[in-house]
């Protein structure tokens, strides 16, 4: 009896696991179902909610909008945690992770990615009068970041004396820091800048230390064996590149028409190493 | 097709952290669950002397921890009220791992305020004319509630004290949310390093299972040990 049960539950479990379902090519079936569920994660400018609309909107809400356009579908959007990105993608509940998926071997060994569409610095952040003022400070310190993120795993390795604190999302990590619970945060410069813009006034200033952690692209995340779909992504990010369209994104969310006034330093397409 | 495997998991690096998991969960577990169940005996008791003051306040005090969400108060006792700590002392608690103190503590009240209503209801349950009936049988206020008093109290609160416990130790999950590397912690660390998602999770659910389990059966042990043939929590 007990048997059976155990039997039973290990069955419900690995077909649990196993769940994803068989595509015999996942561009047609997008194209015939006529939706693109995109995976989201929210971080400021690239999706969040857009406080007077109540939508979701951002860099990577347009990037999906154009993506379905060019596809002739409509876009959906789902937002996800960031660290259940992975089998939210894998167990087929979307069809596309645009969200903000650093490239790393161990993931592409789980998911392929799209050539870039965005590339960012990952820093240290102290306060700005901290006594810490060079990464090699940090060696022995408390660290704080986002949970799930790719760079919690690698300051980690960096230094393995440094305790690491991870919260919930990378706001929260901001916050431990401004508030000197931990001597620095790591943030991707785009996220941290747009933070420190929506600090309340009088809140302290912050510092990033040079060189970033690293420098990273993110590309779409989708699932493996899929090449028509993965061709077509990176012919639509050279072809946004082309056109200027890219340029259009970038300086509506994070470029001179936004507060945050960055300059871009990669192209759409690249890629990923 | 994905296909399992747990090899990952249980190898050196993971197995280490995930053993690390346990002992911080544990430890919490039963840190919290002395702590809280000591309070809620003060609470319990204070709650019977007869004063307006005293019991306004801890009704206040049980209803704010009954009625606010869990995470809501470990993100309120983190991110809010260590604020107003002078910065010596905050500078100090960090040192010593600041986010498993708050964690302990925001727990600690929360189920002080739970279990203290818990016991409060096994003391209602007897009835005043015991304490009557024992003094006339020539019991001295001690040896009433010693002998007649306490050994009712414990039957009838024993099984929602164990339901507490069982809350309390699902919940030190929450836990995570300030940075504490607990089991919940661990494991979705090590889901995100390995992409091992759904085998980090199984082998926590296991582990949480195991523990939990072993809590119910630590309480029905008890039951079964105190069981009386008659008189209060006798079946």
């Amino acid at each position: 009896m007990k048997r059976t049960v155990i039997r039973w539950l290990a069955a419900a479990f690995v077909a649990a696991a196993a769940a994803p379902p068989a595509h015999a090519d996942q561009l047609a079936d997008i194209k015939a179902k006529g939706t693109l569920t995109c995976g989201l994660t929210i971080v400021q400018p690239f999706a969040y909610t857009d406080p007077k609309s109540r939508e979701v909107i951002g860099y990577e809400v347009d990037l999906c909008g154009a993506l379905a356009a060019d596809l002739g579908v409509k876009a959906e959007y789902k937002v996800v945690a960031a660290d259940v990105r992975v089998p939210e993608l894998t167990q087929g509940r979307i069809d596309l992770l645009v969200a903000l998926m650093s490239y790393t071997k161990e993931r592409a060994e789980v998911i392929d990615f799209s050539n870039a569409y965005v590339e960012d610095g990952f820093y240290f952040i102290t306060l700005r009068d901290s006594d810490i003022k060079a990464v090699d400070e940090l060696s022995d310190k408390r660290i704080s970041a986002a949970k799930g993120s790719l760079y919690a795993t690698i300051a980690a390795r960096k230094f393995p004396n440094a305790q690491v604190i991870t919260f919930d999302d990378g706001p929260l990590a901001f916050l431990a820091m401004k508030q000197g619970k931990v001597d620095a945060t790591i943030q991707r410069s785009s996220a941290a800048v747009g933070l420190q813009l929506r600090s309340p006034a009088g809140s302290p200033d912050i510092r990033l230390l040079d060189p970033p952690l690293v420098v990273q692209g993110s590309g779409f995340g989708l699932r493996k064996g899929e090449p028509a779909l993965l061709a077509y992504l990176n012919g639509f990010l050279d072809k946004m590149e082309a056109a200027g369209n890219a340029q259009v994104l970038w300086d509506k969310w994070l470029g001179k028409d936004s507060p945050y006034k960055l300059e871009r330093k990669f192209k759409f397409g690249r890629k990923m190493t | 097709m994905y296909e399992l495997s747990y090899d990952l998991i249980f190898g050196n690096t993971y197995g280490t952290k995930l053993l690390a998991g346990i002992r911080v969960t544990l430890f919490l577990f039963v840190l919290c669950f002395t702590a809280a169940f000591l309070l809620a005996v003060v609470i319990a008791t204070l709650q019977a002397v007869q004063s307006r003051i005293l019991s306004g306040l801890l009704y206040v005090f049980v209803e704010y921890q009954r009625n606010v969400p869990l995470l809501v108060h470990l993100l309120v006792w983190y991110f809010g009220i260590a604020n107003l700590l002078p910065p010596k002392a905050a500078l100090m608690l960090n040192r010593y791992n600041a986010e498993f103190i708050w964690a302990a503590l925001a727990l600690t009240l929360y189920y002080a305020a739970f279990l203290s209503e818990d016991l409060r209801s096994g003391m209602r349950a007897i009835p005043r004319g015991q304490f009557e009936s024992a003094w006339s049988l020539g019991l001295n206020w001690w040896k009433t509630i010693r002998l007649v008093i306490l050994p009712q109290i414990v039957r009838v609160a024993l099984p929602p004290t164990v339901n507490q416990a069982l809350s309390l130790f699902k919940n030190t999950s929450v836990a995570a949310a300030l940075g504490v590397a607990e089991l919940m912690y661990r494991t979705r660390e090590i889901a995100t390093d390995t992409f091992r998602v759904f085998e980090a999770f199984s082998v926590a659910t296991a582990i949480y299972a195991t523990g939990s389990l072993a809590i119910v059966w630590t309480g029905l042990y008890l039951e079964r040990r105190l069981r009386i043939p008659t008189g209060a929590g006798a079946r």
